[in-house]
């Protein structure tokens, strides 16, 4: 845990000492996140820690989530009909799924997007109370913090960087945070990250009935898609927030 | 026998045939609607008159058109317009001959497309995986293509100087289409890219890899003309379909405006096949959305080359959904018929509906029945805008699929819905107390309600959930329901049940009893004499 603050510390020293951030483009950048989720103590089970990461890739109209742990890439499009054409890549494998538009759960909403690309929606952030502000300019953070339902909520915003640095929330059972490790504001970077995963072979899922010859796409069917975020945080309060991930820690 | 005798003899008997049941069955019985409109069909049978020689070929292929789907989609059709349905014809269910093909590959008792479309087009069963080649291939072996190429219909045709084309609402690189006119040892091999990341190939030069299945379609007239000495041919007249990817260098700057991938082409060569395509038929016209199709002048083009969409075009109840637009199935084959029929020596026509196939993979009835109903207006096209004397159409499919219609539903009762027996109101129960659909799979993913989605394919988004589900609240009729499977796979499989083919016009009275499938590409041969010039 003081690895994962020192890194968020680190992160926002940097911008104010080289004062660059601003000069990035948050609609071509990286962010790389540390997910925490404990379950606390209860009666009958011990308390659980799970930590996964996730890297969030932006290039003009495409959105990357990078699930490093578990070596998947998931890249949205979005189209100009305002629709959302989602491509699972294996990493490991250097293989891939393409979907037609609306073909995975959720790619109707036009919210996808904006949760895809943002974490948290604007609108989610907007039901949180502003509780204050720090810094000027391209350093500004905002603070917010939410009470629903039994759950607290916490997030610092950075409006620049359209990013959060820090998302919590909290509830007798457990918590949830992901904050943000490392800002990647280099383009060549960003590019290199995309032009790799455009590289590898890919599948129409509606081709997958006339090639189950292939023994790894069998495979990758079976895993089914990655919906609704199994680490993209992007919901205050309504939509699922996991944070699976195959390192435990009791 | 003279036909006129023939006819003459069939009419007395049929005559005799009445006069002594007049006085045996009742009036009620003669008069009654199910006989006079069994007797009408007898009488059109008996005044059929036969003859060989076609000046066009159409074949229409329902990918994955299996007979209870032939069955289930007339009953939702008649339903659709309020009736019972059962009652009714898709449009090529009227034709006056029918047979039944067996449609098992060389290597497998449940085939797959590539393997039957390379039968009915070249009279050679074959390999599941393999186009245009005969069994000597090996599946990924580049070594083995050379000599085991065979010669198509289309080609043929385009030697005998008819136009030809080729129509899908699947990749036009995709088994179905590609077997009418490319060579390849793997259907996937649809552009170079795909050879490249096969891991699967052997015995390839991997500095000269064979030419992939895109790239065979636009230098489809170089192509043949090399392997045929002395062959003058001028090329495929019509080519519409999806798949521009495979056309289209790796490259966002070459994207179309409707492209869905941030890079649209996959072509690893830098090839642009569609400019290619552009200098080899500097008259010919490339269309590639609703708007470039409706402008096409059918009267002074020569050559139409139509890529509607970056992969598969789409369900045709799903249609409305495109970017750019696409024309409809039917749209597309009564397009081509009137460019084609501008050549006085004929044509040969392939239309595949391809999307058949993906609606059941994904386990969706009602995607799969939309588009055969699709595919049989696109039927009624061809019937309306040829001449029935000098154009055999031929009605079929390449395999099924496992699809059962079920259980004791009353007449009229909906298609798409949950059964009720003959007398009830309720739904029919299982032993365990849930009600359950006419319609289900053998296997794959299973169960979905998806509300008013209308593309079968997201259900690949969800989870495999095979098995028995308590319907009792769920509209099984709307277009997002996905029917129950028995087997859980990660898609529903195709059969191994013969599959009907349809015909009508010259040596259409060929298509008869029980047949290879393989037999297809003779009746289309007996029609036009391709082999004896």
């Amino acid at each position: 845990m003081i690895k994962i603050v020192g890194a968020v510390v680190l992160g926002v020293l940097s911008a104010n000492v080289y004062g660059v951030a601003c000069e990035t483009n948050p609609n071509k950048m990286g962010a790389h996140y540390m997910l925490e989720k404990k379950l606390h103590k209860q009666a009958g089970s011990e308390a659980l820690t799970s930590t996964s990461r996730l890297a969030l890739w932006r290039r003009g109209k495409e959105v990357a989530h990078e699930l490093e742990d578990q070596q998947v890439t998931e890249v949205w499009n979005l189209l100009p009909n305002g629709r959302v054409r989602p491509v699972r890549y294996f990493d490991e494998y250097r293989r891939g799924i393409e979907y037609q538009p609306n073909e995975v759960e959720g790619s109707t909403d036009e919210k996808i997007w904006a949760k895809k690309t943002r974490l948290i929606t604007k609108i989610s952030k907007n039901t949180m109370k502003l509780l204050r502000s720090q810094g000027d300019g391209c350093d500004k953070l905002d603070y917010y913090s939410a009470q629903r339902k039994g759950v607290h909520y916490l997030l610092t915003w950075s409006p620049s960087k359209e990013l959060p640095v820090r998302y919590k929330e909290v509830t007798q059972h457990y918590s949830f945070t992901a904050t943000l490790t490392l800002y990647e504001p280099d383009e060549s970077k960003v590019d290199s990250f995309f032009t790799d995963r455009d590289s590898y072979q890919t599948t129409d899922y509606a081709d997958i009935g006339d090639n189950e010859s292939d023994p790894f796409l069998l495979k990758m069917i079976n895993l089914g898609f990655v919906s609704h975020g199994a680490s993209g945080f992007y919901n205050a309060n309504g939509d699922a927030l996991e944070s699976a991930s195959p390192h435990h820690r009791h | 026998m003279d036909k006129r005798i023939c006819m003459l003899s069939g009419a007395i008997a049929l005559a005799v045939s009445v006069s002594s049941s007049a006085g045996v069955l009742p009036e009620s019985q003669v008069a009654n609607a199910w006989f006079t409109q069994a007797e009408s069909q007898l009488t059109e049978k008996l005044a059929r008159t036969q003859t060989t020689t076609a000046k066009n070929v159409i074949v229409f292929v329902g990918d994955g058109m299996g007979v209870s789907t032939l069955t289930a989609s007339r009953i939702l059709q008649g339903q659709l317009e309020g009736e019972s349905g059962e009652e009714g014809y898709l449009s090529f269910e009227q034709f006056p001959y029918t047979a039944l093909a067996k449609t098992y590959n060389v290597d497998a008792q449940t085939p797959d497309s590539a393997g039957t479309m390379t039968a009915m087009m070249s009279g050679v069963k074959t390999d599941v995986g393999v186009i245009g080649v005969d069994e000597d291939i090996v599946r990924g072996d580049c070594s083995t293509v050379e000599g085991n190429e065979v010669i198509t219909a289309l080609e043929l045709a385009e030697l005998n100087g008819l136009s030809t084309g080729v129509i899908s609402t699947a990749r036009i690189t995709h088994a179905t289409p590609a077997a009418t006119y490319a060579k390849s040892a793997d259907r996937n091999w649809e552009d170079i890219s795909d050879i490249e990341g096969d891991d699967g190939k052997a015995n390839c030069d991997l500095n000269n890899l064979p030419e992939d299945i895109a790239s065979q379609l636009v230098n489809f007239e170089a192509n043949l003309e090399r392997r045929i000495p002395g062959a003058d041919v001028n090329g495929i007249e019509v080519i519409m379909g999806g798949g521009r990817r495979h056309f289209l260098p790796k490259d966002s700057d070459f994207n179309s405006a409707d492209a869905v991938s941030a890079t649209e082409g996959d072509r690893t060569d830098g090839r642009h096949l569609i400019n290619e395509w552009g200098a080899t038929y500097s008259d010919g016209v490339y269309v590639m959305d609703q708007a470039g199709f409706d402008a096409i002048d059918v009267d002074s083009t020569e050559h139409v080359f139509g890529l509607f969409n970056e992969s598969h075009m789409q369900y045709e109840a799903d249609r409305e959904n495109d970017i750019a637009g696409e024309p409809s199935l039917s749209e597309m084959t009564a397009k081509a018929i009137q460019v084609l029929d501008n050549n006085d020596k004929g044509f040969f026509l392939m239309v595949e509906s391809g999307r058949i196939d993906h609606g059941h993979h994904a386990g969706s009835a009602y995607n799969a029945l939309t588009d055969t109903i699709e595919f049989s207006t696109a039927v009624q096209a061809a019937i309306d805008g040829t001449d029935p004397a000098e154009t055999l159409i031929i009605v079929t499919a390449d395999h099924g699929h496992v699809f059962t219609i079920a259980g004791y539903p009353k007449r009229g009762n909906p298609i798409l819905g949950k059964v009720v027996g003959v007398g009830a109101e309720e739904p029919s129960m299982d032993a365990e107390g849930f009600p359950y659909t006419t319609l289900g799979y053998m296997n794959g993913r299973g169960f979905a309600d998806l509300g008013g989605e209308t593309n079968a394919d997201v259900r690949y988004g969800l989870a495999v959930d095979a098995g028995r589900k308590d319907l009792t609240a769920v509209d099984t009729e709307t277009s997002g329901f996905h029917q129950e499977s028995l087997v859980p796979r990660s898609s529903e499989t195709h059969s191994g049940e013969d599959v009907a083919i349809h015909a009508k016009g010259p040596s259409a009275h060929l298509v008869q009893g029980v047949v290879e499938q393989n037999v297809v590409f003779h009746l289309i041969n007996n029609a036009l004499a391709l082999i004896s010039e």
